[in-house]
């Protein structure tokens, strides 16, 4: 059974003016399946439709055509059923009136019928001292530490998490991917949305790619850096560049190009062949000083499957 | 978790609400501050008449009347609404909440808000009352805490309804406060007469049809007004209606208390109709 599958869901917002209404159409025949256990990376550019998509997912919105079911179940017919065994962390959320942080754990695990410890939970995101005042206080990152800590209540099958590091500090960031991870060998499904490439590659199996309302690429991450084309480089720092070395080395299978930029040197191949590379100028009368390596960098590879919003 | 127990749930929490927010501590005091005070000077000026003093419900009926529909809507009217856009129906319904149980446990929890305000005044005014010798009619007194508790339940679902139904605070707002005009100033007797008005030519007819008392008797405030003055014919004020000397069928206390439950089942049903498929 497949965690999240939509078929062929469209999405089109409507403002009603005075002069006639505008149409935004925010997702667009959209098909994903993520597969039960696994962690799914959703990422795409501001305004792709990523938290359109997770509304659709928890009804927080209908879709204007196509089928909505996460766990099994229609999402239109059985929300509260689905929610039952779903965590969620949406975007935009606000506190409910005055409440505490601890009355919003105990809150989510009685209407899951759940026995959570609410201090365990709060321990484990880290926000033991605010948990006794108001939400309303709390800085972004706190209040997202106890968001995070809401969707955990009750063990879910299924974690959904809308840009759960926003504004989170490097060791709140940390936390939320071990806590991804943890969630995940526990046996739940994790679909999260992010914006940040890094934060998808450290937890991820798989990603799917959105942009303009439309999915571009589904698959892993290395799979994806395959399928973009081999521009990983190796930069060496050297005493002289040996001119019939350069040779050698431009005519080793997998590379592409070689540049010189006295006294280094950049050689644009594929993985395979930068071994090969670095053996080349080590074994010649030169001195390799440095040698950097870099891997198809993630914001080429994020640039190259979009370019824009929704239309 | 069963549905029941989501709804018991989330009255629960939402009636906690009103404390942690202070909204419960307000009413409770406005309703006995005005019932305390009314009864104190109505019993002042009944010892220096020093004529028959008049029953202790009385005043607190023609008070209460006016200031439980206001203070409903006034209240009550960004219940669903600010939810809404704060993002915390967000949280709320990414928990195995559904809709319904939003707008119906909201109704549920604020009806039991401004009841107990309700009856903690009454229970108030009884001692100040007493010692001053306004006399106390136990009949008429539960009687009149029941229909105000009914009035109290109708324009809280009235102000829930349209809460679930608006997308801003602010027209929130502007509808309640034409919800109070509308029913309480009377507007609503207007709009059959306009209608008769227009539709004779723009000329006013010799009779008045039957049919324009029975959309008269329609405004809740009209029937809460027909069900007490049906019971309790001794008492007046409190409302613009005035009750018919011979009632015909729909302006007894029967009809209308079909007509309060009918507004409480219609407002919470449009609201939720219309809370059932929005976008939030």
């Amino acid at each position: 059974m497949s965690a999240i599958e939509l078929r062929g869901v469209t999405k089109r917002y409507r403002r009603f003016g005075i002069r006639g209404s505008r149409t935004v159409t925010a997702l667009h025949d959209l098909d994903l399946t993520v597969r039960s256990g696994e962690i799914f990376g959703f990422l795409g550019p501001n305004g792709a439709g990523k938290s359109t998509t997770i509304d659709l997912l928890l009804d927080y919105a209908a879709p204007t055509s196509g089928s909505v079911r996460v766990l099994g179940h229609d999402v239109a017919t059985e929300s509260a059923a689905v929610r039952d065994r779903i965590g969620v962390l949406p975007d935009g959320y606000g506190p409910i009136g005055d409440r505490t942080g601890r009355d919003h754990v105990e809150f989510a695990i009685n209407a899951k019928d759940a026995d959570d410890d609410p201090d365990d939970l709060i321990d484990r995101v880290g926000m033991q001292g605010p948990a006794d005042y108001p939400v309303a206080e709390y800085s972004k990152g706190m209040a997202q530490r106890l968001m995070l800590a809401v969707a955990l209540a009750g063990e879910p099958d299924l974690l959904v998490l809308d840009e759960p590091s926003t504004g989170l500090d490097p060791n709140g960031a940390r936390t939320m991917r071990r806590i991804v991870r943890e969630e995940n060998e526990r046996g739940a499904t994790v679909f999260f949305s992010s914006h940040i490439m890094e934060q998808v590659e450290a937890v991820c199996d798989r990603v799917g790619i959105l942009d303009g309302g439309e999915l571009v690429a589904v698959d892993s991450i290395d799979a994806l850096r395959e399928a973009a084309g081999g521009s990983a480089a190796v930069t060496l720092e050297l005493s002289a560049v040996p001119a019939n070395v350069v040779d050698y080395v431009r005519a080793l299978e997998g590379v592409v190009d070689v540049e010189i930029d006295e006294p280094s040197v950049t050689v644009t191949c594929d993985d395979a062949a930068k071994a090969a590379v670095v053996a080349a100028f080590y074994d010649s009368p030169a001195t390799v000083r440095d040698v950097t390596t870099s891997e198809t960098s993630l914001e080429d590879l994020f640039e190259r499957y979009t370019r824009g919003v929704a239309q | 978790m069963s549905r029941l127990a989501a709804l018991a749930l989330f009255v629960r929490e939402d009636l906690r609400d009103t404390v942690r927010e202070r909204q419960l501590y307000l009413l409770v005091g406005i309703y006995v501050l005005l019932g305390v005070l009314l009864t104190y000077s109505e019993g002042r000026t009944a010892a220096r008449l020093s004529g028959s003093a008049p029953p202790l419900t009385a005043g607190l009926y023609a008070l209460f009347s006016m200031v439980t529909p206001l203070l409903a809507l006034a209240f009550f009217a960004s219940a669903v609404v600010e939810k809404r856009s704060s993002g915390a129906l967000k949280v709320v319904l990414g928990l195995p909440i559904d809709r319904a149980t939003v707008v119906f446990g909201t109704f549920l929890a604020r009806s039991l808000a401004i009841v107990a305000a309700i009856v903690v005044s009454f229970a108030a005014a009884v001692p100040v009352g007493l010692a001053l010798g306004l006399p106390v009619d136990p009949a008429q007194f539960v009687g009149v805490v029941a229909a105000l508790v009914l009035l109290a339940a109708t324009f809280t679902a009235l102000a829930v309804g349209l809460s679930s139904t608006v997308r801003t605070s602010t027209r929130a707002t502007a509808a309640a406060f034409g919800v109070f005009v509308l029913f309480f100033f009377q507007l609503w007797a207007q709009l059959p007469r306009i209608a008769l008005y227009v539709a004779h030519g723009f000329s006013w007819p010799a009779t008045t049809p039957e049919w324009v008392a029975f959309v008269d008797a329609l405004n809740p405030m009209a029937a809460y007004t027909y069900l007490v003055a049906g019971l309790f014919p001794d008492l007046e004020g409190g409302t613009f209606v005035r009750p018919p000397a011979e009632p015909t069928f729909y302006q007894t206390p029967a009809f209308a208390l079909a007509v309060l439950a009918g507004w409480i089942v219609l407002a919470l049903g449009v609201g939720y109709w219309r809370f059932r498929t929005t976008d939030l």
